[in-house]
């Protein structure tokens, strides 16, 4: 598996956490330990998301560090990706 | 008819009221791994209710 699909993974799989942890807490919105769990998610999510514009061709359009030339077209779209 | 005829439990369910439709509110206990999460659909264990093919 590629090098960027297998972070893209981790940022699938960390943003999902995010997510479900936040439906919780919806629930729960006095549920420090979680709350505390979520905030370390979401910190750990940045910081992959960080690296992944970096290394690779930004996630989405609104980044503000692409590269030249422009590489958005060479991705391939979610629906070529094998996982 | 009084009120409390509407609100008489039935038997065998405590102080639960007929007709009515329950959520149990969740507890949180422990949670998979993000990896495990995104595969099951869940990241509560309490939560992971796969749905089993009938044998037939």
């Amino acid at each position: 598996m590629a090098a960027h699909i297998k972070e893209l993974m981790k940022i699938m799989e960390i943003q999902f956490a995010v997510l479900e942890t936040s439906l919780y807490l919806n629930t729960h919105p006095f549920d420090e330990k979680v709350l505390e769990k979520h905030n370390k998610l979401a910190r750990s999510l940045r910081r992959l998301q960080t690296d992944y514009n970096k290394q690779f061709c930004p996630l989405t359009i609104g980044c503000s560090n692409f590269d030249y030339p422009w590489c958005w077209i060479d991705e391939p779209w979610p629906w070529q990706i094998n996982y | 008819m009084k009120l409390e005829h509407f609100h008489r439990p039935g038997p065998g369910t405590g102080d639960l009221e007929l007709a009515r439709a329950y959520v149990p509110f969740q507890q949180f206990s422990t949670n998979y791994s993000p990896q495990e999460a995104l595969n099951k659909g869940t990241y509560f264990p309490e939560l992971y209710k796969p749905y089993r093919r009938e044998r037939r």
